[in-house]
């Protein structure tokens, strides 16, 4: 990929047709203000200095709130770990009510806990909090001992996969992993720091990342899910194993240091799922939604597919996006990881799993959003 | 190259509307805007056109970035859904074979749109926001408005495609020696 990598970002000659059309642009600037700079001239110094002190005084009271933001979360005690509370959102009393459920594991808060760290080569690698639903697991892990000189963290290797204790049977799972780097959506997508400050970037224009926290620890957090539609990961056993630790740059890999940390967790069987029949169609498409399964931190959309499908070229499926609560809140870009396909070649019958980025408290929930295949355009689906 | 401190600089004094700081600062990022514009419309005539209405909203909008930090991100969304726009109006005209031959008869930069032309946009575009501009998953998915988890799939299949057609080639290759 070296060579594709160079090409990517190779110099470019601007073509004649680019440069010109950029300087009409330009010039029409440039005589526009002019001539508002002859026109109008105090006029436009008395709105700007209005405008000017408007958004100063937004700023000042967004700096207030933020401040007391911040102090009245730090008299809440928080029981996620950073990077859980970062790739699944969630307000006190949600982490609260799925803990207390035994849907979230807080693993720090176990006995035995200091037993279930592992030590390779300096580098203490420790599970902090799992949470388990039908089809999702979220899990995050604490780790000391690793200086990442300002760069961009990354294990080598890393599998996971989930036993039945009964059968012993293996089960590989898919799944997306990071190191947790302190940046989160808010509910239209945009990104901001978790402490709801704005992004930043250094002089290479390059996003600066939040890896470490107060104590200089990083977390690694995964978002794991089954291959199988039919597959059911509660009450299973993860196994998690991590293989060597360094650095990443543009998805290449430098290695910093050669360990193992290998990882055996219980899992909580616990089911937070609550169906509902829907029957609606996704209007424009042969895409009707039957119905969900949905839980505070996933949905399961199962379709029917009407032979219309049979004529079109792109057999694509409608995408879930998010959903709409009762009190009119939208969450657009809910949508996280997950599989979407047919459950066999007749295209008769479909489905999505897909994970979230934030607790959703089910009872709440109004509406879904979808977006068809084909277009840009985001449908509303009024749940019964 | 400018500095950081620099462009800060340009973008206050941009936002002070002064013409001729939106204009060098604009210019700083026209091969960012032209690399990012042709890779979604695959040629040279729409993407100055991309770049042109990018550059008024900009200058229009600036007020309203909130994080002067953010310009770059924030002015290649703008572009981005100028290139889509610029696409619908296209394709109600035209059949997409027909439009995506255009580029054909492009004469610069062909080695990058030969690279742009072997995959299907949905994976060039994550491609090269990813390695031509060094934006992350997370930024990727914000200005594409796709899961993050579908950026990360988009960039696993669109190196793969890659490696087959460079493998295919190499093929080819050796098969004519």
């Amino acid at each position: 990929m070296k060579k594709d990598n160079n090409l990517w970002n190779a110099d470019v000659e601007l073509p004649e047709i680019v440069l010109e059309k950029a300087n009409d642009a330009f010039a029409k600037i440039q005589r526009e203000e002019t001539s508002t700079m002859t026109n109008i001239n105090s006029y436009k110094k008395t709105n700007r200095s209005r405008t000017l002190r408007k958004f100063t005084a937004v700023a000042a009271c967004a700096g207030l709130l933020v401040v007391g933001s911040v102090a009245s979360a730090a008299a809440i005690r928080h029981i996620w770990g950073r990077g859980m509370q970062g790739t699944l959102q969630s307000t006190d009393e949600q982490q609260q009510k799925l803990t207390d459920q035994g849907i979230a594991q807080v693993i720090p808060e176990q006995t035995d806990y200091s037993d279930l760290a592992v030590t390779s080569n300096g580098v203490t690698v420790a599970p902090d909090t799992v949470i388990t639903d039908d089809k999702f697991i979220y899990m995050s892990f604490c780790i000391s001992g690793y200086d990442t000189e300002g760069k961009d963290p990354s294990f080598e290797f890393i599998n996971v996969s989930v036993k039945d204790p009964s059968s012993n049977a293996s089960m590989d799972l898919s799944s997306n992993s990071c190191f947790y780097d302190g940046i989160v959506s808010d509910e239209n997508g945009n990104l901001e720091y978790d402490d709801g400050s704005a992004l930043e970037s250094d002089e290479n224009d390059t996003l600066i990342s939040h890896y470490t926290d107060e104590n200089g620890n990083l977390e690694y957090v995964i978002t794991a899910f089954v291959q199988d539609q039919n597959d059911s990961i509660l009450g299973k056993t993860a196994q998690v194993d991590f293989t060597n630790l360094g650095t990443s740059e543009k998805a290449d890999y430098t290695n910093v240091i050669d360990g193992n940390w290998n990882f055996t967790i219980p899992l909580s069987s616990v089911s937070s799922d609550k169906t509902i029949t829907v029957d609606k169609a996704v209007e424009g498409t042969p895409f009707t939604v039957k119905d969900i399964k949905i839980s505070p931190v996933s949905m399961e959309l199962n379709y029917a597919v009407s032979e219309e499908i049979h004529s079109y070229t792109n057999t694509t499926l409608p995408g879930f996006m998010g959903v709409v609560l009762k009190d009119g809140t939208r969450y657009p870009y809910l949508a996280d990881c997950g599989i979407d396909g047919y459950t066999d070649d007749t295209l008769t019958n479909a489905y999505e799993l897909r994970s979230f980025d934030r607790v959703i408290d089910v009872d709440d929930v109004a509406a879904l959003l979808i977006m068809p295949a084909d277009r840009d355009e985001i449908l509303e689906i009024a749940l019964p | 190259m400018k500095t950081k401190k620099e462009q800060l600089e340009l973008i206050k004094k941009a936002k002070g509307h002064d013409p001729d700081a939106f204009t060098t600062l604009m210019q700083s990022y026209m091969k960012d805007m032209y690399r990012t514009a042709v890779a979604i419309v695959m040629n040279d005539a729409d993407a100055a056109d991309a770049i042109g209405d990018t550059i008024l909203a900009c200058w229009e909008k600036l007020e309203t970035l909130k994080n002067n930090a953010y310009f770059k991100t924030w002015m290649i969304r703008i572009l981005i859904n100028n290139c889509y726009d610029i696409r619908k109006q296209k394709e109600r005209l035209t059949s997409m074979d027909d439009y995506e031959e255009m580029a054909v008869t492009d004469e610069s930069n062909l080695e990058f749109k030969e690279l742009l032309s072997i995959l299907d946009e949905r994976y060039r575009i994550p491609m090269l926001l990813y390695y031509g501009q060094g934006y992350k998953i997370k930024e990727i998915a914000e200005l594409l408005h796709i899961p993050i988890s579908t950026v990360q799939t988009r960039l696993d299949r669109g190196r793969s495609k890659l490696k087959a057609y460079y493998q295919a080639e190499r093929n080819d290759h050796h098969e004519k020696r």
